[in-house]
């Protein structure tokens, strides 16, 4: 008896849920109102740091405002759920592991390159992880990584350099090697923003294309027509959001 | 990215320091901290207002909320102040809220509201060549009424509706936004729902009245 009674209340809980989403006003992402609770006002509401009587006069405005209250309920349900941290790192199998697997961002402004994030660190970097500099440190300027690829003839390792030219652009070279000796034949086809914009076969195993703008780019290593490994290279300038 | 290294030890605030003195791998290791979180508050978005997207959208917006922590010399980042009331991992998630937002509002109208939601939940849209025409009059007017009602509840029990039926949080979730009890969650959604019933109730009996009444 109590569990038709539960199970009656779950169906009409259902019911509700599924009218009231779709009742939903709309989907539009609405502009933010002149009169919206600020950041500050959501972040102590959703760390419980407000008295009740602050606490309560935000909620009646936050009934007025859904976007505010959609964006309080997305950071206090991201925080619930826990458990956040680094990415585990997927393991270079398949064309699309390869992809997600090698991609790094950084920013470049003022003709400084910063390191934002990848799914590698650049070489420079592994040493500083270690020992923590007691000094400011200078604006790097000069970045490598080095990734593997399998390949039909055993292991292909590339190394991605990249250097700031000018203010707005980039030197990037890449050194495709087997055992450590260069692997002949290879051709590297640089994408821009998708679309094919350079090619060039390597020399002693090194190609390099120069000053290149901020953009998002993509390095596909391919010898005798087959895809050895594939680099994800994005560059954000100060006018990319 | 392997997080086991000399900042793992630090506290918020010194990491906040330490990227802030430009220590070379102090800023991968503050990001890569709370990836996920940002990863998981920017995904919550893009379910919500029904945006199709992909890992590369993910991806982008992972990076556009990186990019807007350190852009203008980390403007953003020294204006954290925990002193105000409020966790750094609360602070990093409505950043990745608002850049999510901020991009949604910016792509075009036909790519947010594409029906191609990953959300499995969200409402399926009965296919308008099959549906008969009086059942749509009936959803329509089922929905006004349910608006109509809705706004007659208090604000506090509306945003409580927000929460619990159109977010879907979690019970424990809404008794810390609200300071409530866990028992208080269940308690308020019965009382609400019975209200919700009584006011539609009550609409629908004017309506017949009226149907009822002589016409002139």
């Amino acid at each position: 008896m109590a569990d038709d009674e539960n199970t009656q209340r779950d169906e009409l809980d259902a019911a509700l849920t599924a009218r009231l989403r779709a009742v939903r006003p709309s989907l539009r992402v609405p502009e933010a109102a002149a009169d919206e609770p600020t950041d500050d006002e959501l972040l102590r509401y959703v760390d419980g740091s407000m008295d009740e009587r602050e606490r309560e006069a935000l909620e009646t405005r936050l009934a007025d405002h859904p976007n505010a209250a959609a964006r309080v309920a997305i950071v206090a349900e991201a925080l619930a759920e826990g458990g956040w941290g680094p990415l585990p790192k997927a393991d270079p199998v398949g064309r699309r592991a390869v992809n997600l697997a090698s991609r790094f961002v950084f920013r470049l402004s003022d003709g400084v390159l910063s390191f934002l994030r990848g799914t590698d660190l650049p070489r420079g970097l592994e040493p500083a992880m270690a020992v923590r500099s007691s000094a400011p440190a200078q604006p790097q300027s000069f970045f490598e990584f080095v990734s593997q690829y399998p390949f039909e003839s055993g292991q292909v390792d590339a190394r991605l350099a990249l250097e700031p030219v000018a203010q707005a652009a980039v030197d990037v070279q890449l050194e495709v090697t087997q055992a450590g000796a260069p692997l002949e034949g290879v051709r590297v086809k640089l994408l821009r923003d998708g679309r094919p914009v350079d090619s060039a076969p390597t020399e002693k195993g090194r190609c390099t294309f120069s000053a290149l703008p901020a953009a998002r780019y993509e390095l596909e290593i391919r010898k005798g027509g087959t895809e050895v490994g594939r680099m994800v290279l994005d560059i954000r300038g100060d006018g990319i959001a | 990215m392997a997080l086991r290294n000399a900042y793992d030890a630090l506290s918020d605030d010194e990491l906040i320091a330490a990227v802030l003195e430009r220590e070379p791998a102090a800023w991968p290791t503050f990001f890569a901290k709370y990836e996920r979180l940002v990863i998981s508050c920017i995904r919550k978005v893009m379910r919500r207002y029904g945006a199709a997207f992909n890992e590369e959208d993910i991806e982008d917006l992972v990076s556009a909320t990186a990019l807007n922590i350190v852009k203008d010399d980390y403007k953003k980042l020294r204006a954290f102040d925990a002193t105000r009331g409020y966790k750094l991992s609360s602070w990093i998630g409505l950043i990745a809220t608002n850049t999510a937002h901020d991009a949604l509002r910016r792509r075009a109208p036909t790519e947010v509201w594409a029906a191609a939601a990953l959300d499995d939940t969200a409402p399926v849209p009965l296919a308008s060549d099959t549906q008969l025409a009086s059942e749509a009059l009936e959803a329509e007017d089922e929905a006004r009424e349910l608006r109509a009602a809705i706004a007659q509840l208090s604000p506090a029990d509306r945003l409580f509706m927000d929460y619990y039926y159109v977010q879907e949080l979690e019970p424990e979730v809404i008794a810390r936004l609200m300071s409530i009890s866990v028992n208080t969650v269940y308690s308020r959604k019965n009382k609400i729902r019975e209200k919700l019933r009584i006011i539609v109730a009550k609409q629908q009996d004017g309506r017949t009245r009226k149907g009822d009444a002589p016409r002139a």
